[in-house]
């Protein structure tokens, strides 16, 4: 409805059917709210929400840079000495061209290696609008492994990840669920540092019940005692020698939890922590 | 003089075959190994020779290698290659022994320098096991007598000592330590004391 001063605002209207003494309809009754601050209210908490979100996953790539800082050094290193290679081979009386080609050949497989790392990271940084689309959570999962598999090597910590097959889509905001999911890793690799022994991460999924999609991030750390469950959640609550910000489980929760899903601690006799995020299927189906 | 080997140890296989190509390109033979476990386990490292290992891998880091090598008393000159190099992490590999810590992407010319710095070294280190092997089978040759004399001489001890110590007479003295001498091909007393502390010295380490 747009009015004359304030410009555009929004109302809702609930109408009530007036009835006749006799049958039929005499007319309706309207009632006109205006919705205009608690549309804007809504629009707010749902943007701080998305900043908050993007703050904290600058924070965790953060952590993950010494990380990315190695995935574009080899390329670029390979690039180098192919490159130095190749121009030592032009500087021959004969050069053997095969060689010169077969450098190029694996400078540009290089570059374009490198390049993937960085669009992985831009696609993962990029602050959009929250955008949902149908979605398979095994790709999702797969590509979080991707970015982290690296740091996981260097950590000497095996990933492990079990996959249902044909798990219906669900109606998400891919890098949203990905935060989720890199969040619950990262907690993982930091949980089993402790671990002397063999390090494991055990990322699971499954159908639950007929309506949700389930993941599952296990780690054989020390777990989480009672105490702390009801505590993680909570923002600014880090358990981190290093000094987390303390906001990636609080964060995690909340997009969880705006997506209709949930996210909690899985109280188990296994060693270590289970952590479960739980979205509904996407309405569609598969 | 052998041609001389290079190991490269790298678990990216890019980086691996580039490394491959571009000191191949000058003239040296290159072996590629991905992990520091397959270099350990390809047999006696030729010498001379050099290794050429990133200091981050997967199964077991550049330095636990460098460790492994000094145990089994492999002492094939290390230069390290690493993304990022740390204070603790260079000193440690340094005080290990490597002969260089090469940020990457490593240059052509700070690598070859490198290289040819280690192959050095490793000709040299070579060189002197030769000289200490030819020794030893020396001093093999040395009665018990004779080694006897051989210390007491590199004490310091003059022969009137010497002949007290072991009761014999100063003319059978003169005896052994011309035996001595000739055996262990000295020209001076000053050069048979230092192959004296040589031997010492490597009994020492051993």
């Amino acid at each position: 409805v747009p009015y004359l001063a304030a410009g555009k605002r929004h109302v809702e209207v609930d109408y009530v059917p007036h009835f006749g003494q006799e049958a039929g309809v005499l007319g309706f009754f309207a009632f006109i709210q205006d919705v205009t601050d608690r549309r804007r209210a809504d629009a707010e908490s749902q943007r701080l929400r998305d900043q908050l979100a993007h703050v904290s996953r600058v924070a965790s790539m953060g952590e993950l840079t010494a990380t990315v800082a190695h995935e574009l050094n080899q390329p670029l290193s390979a690039i180098l000495s192919n490159a130095q290679a190749a121009l030592r081979e032009l500087s021959r009386e004969d050069p053997r061209l095969d060689g010169v080609r077969s450098a190029l050949t694996d400078i540009v497989a290089d570059d374009k290696r490198a390049g993937e790392v960085i669009r992985r990271i831009k696609s993962f940084l990029r602050q959009t609008d929250e955008k949902r689309e149908t979605a398979d959570i095994n790709t999702i999962i797969e590509e979080v492994i991707n970015l982290i598999h690296s740091e996981a090597q260097l950590r000497k910590v095996k990933i492990k990840a079990r996959y249902s097959e044909r798990l219906p889509h669900v109606c998400v905001d891919r890098v949203q669920i990905q935060q989720i999911i890199l969040n619950l890793l990262m907690n993982a690799l930091d949980a089993v540092a402790k671990a002397g022994r063999q390090k494991l991460v055990d990322v699971e999924t499954e159908l639950c019940g007929r309506s949700a999609v389930m993941v599952s991030v296990h780690d054989n750390g020390p777990g989480i005692s009672s105490d702390q469950v009801s505590r993680i959640f909570e923002p600014f609550y880090s358990t981190k020698a290093a000094g987390g910000l303390g906001m990636g489980l609080a964060i995690s929760r909340a997009i969880a939890e705006a997506h209709g899903g949930e996210l909690t601690v899985v109280e188990s006799d296994r060693p270590g922590a289970t952590l479960r995020l739980k979205l509904p299927i996407a309405s569609e189906g598969r | 003089m052998d041609e001389p080997t290079i190991y490269v140890v790298d678990d990216d296989e890019s980086v691996r075959s580039a490394l491959k190509r571009l000191l191949s390109s000058h003239g040296t033979s290159v072996e590629t190994f991905s992990s520091g476990m397959d270099l350990l386990q390809s047999g006696p490292l030729k010498s001379p020779a050099c290794i050429v290992m990133d200091v981050r891998m997967p199964t077991a880091t550049g330095l636990e290698v460098q460790e492994e090598l000094a145990r089994r008393g492999i002492k094939t000159p290390v230069i390290f290659l690493t993304g990022h190099a740390t204070v603790p992490t260079s000193v440690r590999a340094m005080k290990a022994g490597a002969v260089d810590f090469l940020s990457k992407p490593v240059d052509e010319n700070d690598l070859m320098s490198a290289v040819y710095g280690a192959l050095n070294r490793d000709r040299g280190a070579e060189a002197e096991r030769a000289k200490a092997r030819e020794l030893q089978d020396r001093y093999a040759d040395l009665s018990g007598r004779e080694r006897q004399v051989l210390h007491l001489v590199a004490l310091g001890k003059l022969n009137k000592q010497i002949a007290h110590e072991l009761n014999i007479t100063e003319k059978t003295v003169k005896a052994h330590r011309g035996k001595v001498m000739a055996k262990m091909k000295a020209s001076s007393v000053a050069q048979l004391v230092r192959m004296a502390d040589k031997l010492a010295t490597a009994e020492a380490e051993r």
